[in-house]
């Protein structure tokens, strides 16, 4: 696994991946966020090469102190991933993430992706698995990524990494 | 020095379709695997067929599962005891929207070990809005022998063109 890119956000806004190189086979993004929305959870999302239509589908299942639930559905948007802290909790509260997209390359999928995420607040709190796709078949070249009220807040993390698939070990397929 | 996703083994079906998928002769010198893996079927409608998994070719009811799984507003867990092979997840059937696939991710743990062989799994469909699954599956192969082969297969018609599986070796060592 390789670094791509690595984007910290020292301003509020959303970190955007663009030239993604096209010789890995599956692309992960590992974050720490939280949003400016003067709320206690704000949205989080990704886009894939700017499409602002989609759709997205994706089924977005979590638990948090009081319970559990899921949701299926789409947007035309963007992604939606989960759930991150908002500016209404202590200021040093951060959740994280990590984003799996499978097979980016291909221009025959669609894109589908994995989310494993959470966070605490002290008395509340909560953690998810949202599984979706993005009906688009090109390869994806560029992701804009954060939370979606208004935008990450200060001290942000978003890494991309690149995983590859080219081995010599012999194992015996299929 | 440790070793993070290190690439073992891929296989994409390319076309027509496929019975069983297998990984053997898995290297031994790693401490976990890490596999990543899309799956659609070639037949079926929707999230009506499972995906089996087993190791090491062996036929003994070895394998138990617990199962937690999003859907249309619910969210439900069971256990499964001793079988062979262990039932994962519902899959995308060939009559799902095209080009769409089950994504999936498992880590294993210490598959060379001499105790039970440990596993978390976690998938989702991508069928549309309405009709898509989330899974997370913590499983257990009660063998102590080390893990040199994994081995899938749906109910049945096999396993359809993009259908993909990349195996990874992790190698864990003190600094």
């Amino acid at each position: 696994m390789m670094v791509v890119l690595s984007q910290m956000v020292s301003v509020t806004g959303l970190t955007t991946f663009t030239n993604i190189p096209q010789n890995f086979t599956h692309l992960q993004i590992r974050y720490q966020g939280r949003s400016t929305n003067a709320t206690a959870t704000d949205t989080f999302f990704l886009r894939f090469n700017a499409d602002t239509t989609g759709p997205y589908y994706y089924t977005f299942s979590y638990n948090n102190y009081n319970g559990s639930s899921t949701t299926n559905s789409s947007n035309g948007g963007y992604m939606n991933l989960g759930l991150m802290p908002g500016a209404t909790v202590a200021s040093n509260f951060f959740g994280g993430a990590i984003v799996d997209i499978y097979n980016y390359t291909s221009t025959t999928k669609t894109k589908s992706i994995k989310a494993l995420w959470g966070f605490d607040t002290s008395s509340t709190g909560s953690t998810g698995h949202t599984t979706g796709y993005w009906t688009g078949t090109s390869a994806i070249t560029s992701i804009q990524f954060g939370t979606a009220s208004a935008g990450d807040a200060a001290n942000a993390v978003a890494t991309l990494y690149g995983i590859t698939s080219s081995s010599t070990y012999g194992v015996s397929a299929p | 020095m440790s070793v993070f996703l290190e690439p073992l083994a891929s296989y994409t079906i390319t076309s027509g379709n496929t019975g069983n998928l297998g990984l053997a002769n898995i290297p031994q010198q790693f401490t976990d695997l890490m596999l990543i893996a899309q799956f659609r079927c070639y037949t079926g409608s929707n999230n009506v067929q499972n995906l089996w998994q087993w190791f090491n070719n062996d036929g003994s009811n070895l394998n138990t599962a617990t199962r937690l799984w999003g859907y249309a507003g619910s969210t439900t867990a069971n256990y499964e005891g001793a079988t062979f092979p262990s039932v994962l997840s519902l899959l995308n059937g060939g009559g799902s929207p095209a080009n769409t696939f089950t994504s999936a991710t498992m880590y294993i743990p210490n598959y060379t070990s001499n105790f039970a062989k440990q596993f978390i799994f976690s998938s989702g469909s991508t069928t549309n809005g309405t009709n898509q699954y989330t899974y997370r599956v913590a499983g257990r192969y009660n063998s102590t022998n080390p893990i040199t082969a994994i081995a899938w297969q749906n109910d049945a018609g096999g396993f359809a063109a993009g259908t993909s599986i990349d195996l990874y070796g992790i190698l864990r060592k003190g600094v």
